[in-house]
């Protein structure tokens, strides 16, 4: 027998997907708050006015043009979290650059030169314009901030290529300092400048709870690739017998490669539980694989000590498999959406 | 301005409300001439939104079910304040008026027949 619920759901039915998917359980919640008690039907003036609202609903939206595009709704978010994980790149960079200043001056004599220089501070210019798109998309300049990361990203392209294509040529690791995570990372926030509503669109979607957890989880990874870090491990020391600082280093690299794994495994999972919840979200999550695979993989080869090393996986790799993820997810997500799970949690939500 | 939007506005300038609060404070407001349903409430959220007068607050689940609550952005309080503006210029013309108001009989509007006694 259908209950007062059923009833309500079915006339939800009539709204646009996005705003059921976003209110639907909010009006149903408003519905049966305000229902008589052993009320078993929608009243008619009730039933009109749903179908009033869905329609008014339905037609703004036609004549605006915007609102009801998921897909362009989940671009922003993913394009946000991935400037996110930009600045806590260029976080690292900065948290870094004492340590960089110290190897370089140690190796050289003092002057180092433009090998050493762009050995050690070659993706400087790159974090630095990278925070200026971010600051201008903030502040709401979102046409220039596109083109600056159209440039940006253009010209890392070209980089990561070179660097990867002719590895043998002059300065071909600076490119290949440009092929990792940041690659994809620059790819899905220059999309989300060029293609979606934007990144303070996309904050708004996540709202401040799940945006301070991604702030968190950013600045924990962040925290444990920098320099500073991995020294607190080998105590700090520089090394008075080289023979025991070696294994010590070796020992401290692995550990390293175990806390991040780990840490890159816990940030995966949190951001399946964060974004589950509706499918806008659930979007942002499969584009975000893009990223999120080949930094898996790559975690998972620094910390297991037989398998191909984490960092050999070039450009071609982390394309493959960003792209495995990516599909994998996007699997995934169709199947929990389809009509089959739908009905299947609605049993479930029914019974409890 | 819309009578429903001018009471949501209203209601939620008393601070961030959830859709039934909405509802139930619209009613209290306007002394229970107003009732909204829950569709015309939504459909007035939704548009009220777009518009960016207000935005989703923050969530509770309250016994198994989503209540999200809503706010009044500055743009909002700045239509708000716009439409009282007006609405007592409008009202305090009408009371210039009716006050100076003759019936053609001599007497003055019903409303102001009190001054006419003192």
């Amino acid at each position: 027998m259908s209950t007062l619920e059923d009833r309500y759901r079915r006339l939800l039915a009539c709204y646009p997907a996005a705003h059921r998917e976003a209110h639907g359980e909010e009006m149903l919640d408003v519905l049966l708050s305000a229902a008589r008690p052993g009320q078993t039907r929608p009243s008619i003036a009730d039933t009109a006015d749903l179908l009033l609202g869905a329609a008014r609903i339905r037609l703004r939206r036609a004549a605006s043009g915007t609102g009801a595009s998921p897909r362009r709704d989940a671009l922003a978010i993913t394009g946000l979290l991935a400037a996110l994980l930009l600045m806590a790149e260029a976080a690292r960079f900065a948290v870094d650059v004492p340590t960089l200043i110290g190897a370089a001056t140690a190796q050289g004599n003092g002057t180092i030169g433009i090998y050493g220089l762009l050995y050690f501070f070659g993706t400087g210019p790159y974090w630095l314009a990278w925070t200026v798109i971010a600051v201008l998309a903030w502040r709401g300049r979102r046409r220039r901030a596109a083109t600056a990361a159209c440039a940006v990203t253009t010209a890392q392209i070209a980089f990561a290529v070179y660097g990867t294509a002719l590895p043998d040529h002059s300065y071909a690791y600076l490119g290949r300092d440009f092929a990792g995570t940041s690659l994809p990372l620059a790819l899905l926030a220059t999309a989300s400048l060029a293609a979606s509503p934007g990144p303070r669109r996309g904050a708004r979607l996540l709202g401040r709870a799940r945006l301070a957890g991604a702030a968190t989880v950013a600045a924990a990874l962040l925290a444990l690739h920098t320099y500073p870090a991995f020294s607190l491990l080998t105590g700090g020391q520089t090394g008075v017998d080289p023979r025991a600082s070696m294994d010590r280093l070796i020992d401290a690299a692995q550990t390293m490669g175990e806390l991040r794994a780990a840490g890159a495994l816990v940030a995966a999972v949190l951001a399946a539980a964060a974004l589950a919840r509706d499918r806008t979200s659930r979007r942002a999550f499969v584009l975000l694989a893009l990223v999120g695979a080949p930094a898996l993989v790559n975690a998972a080869g620094e910390a297991l000590p037989d398998s191909v090393p984490g960092t050999a996986m070039l450009l071609p790799g982390s394309l493959m498999v960003g792209t495995a993820g990516l599909v994998i997810t996007g699997l995934c997500v169709r199947l929990v959406e389809s009509p089959a799970g739908t009905r299947a949690r609605r049993r479930v939500r029914s019974s409890a | 301005m819309q009578e429903p939007t001018f009471l949501i506005l209203t209601a939620l300038a008393d601070g961030a409300q959830h859709g039934y609060g909405i509802m139930a404070d619209v009613e209290r407001i306007s002394a229970g001439r107003t009732r909204l349903r829950a569709g015309t409430l939504y459909a007035a959220l939704d548009r009220l939104q777009a518009e960016r007068l207000i935005a989703p607050d923050r969530e509770e689940v309250v016994d198994g079910r989503l209540r999200r609550y809503y706010r009044l952005t500055e743009d909002g309080a700045a239509a708000l304040a716009a439409e009282v503006d007006a609405l007592r210029r409008r009202t305090e013309a009408a009371a210039r008026r009716l006050a100076a108001f003759r019936l053609p009989g001599g007497g003055t509007a019903p409303a102001f027949s009190l001054r006419g006694l003192r």
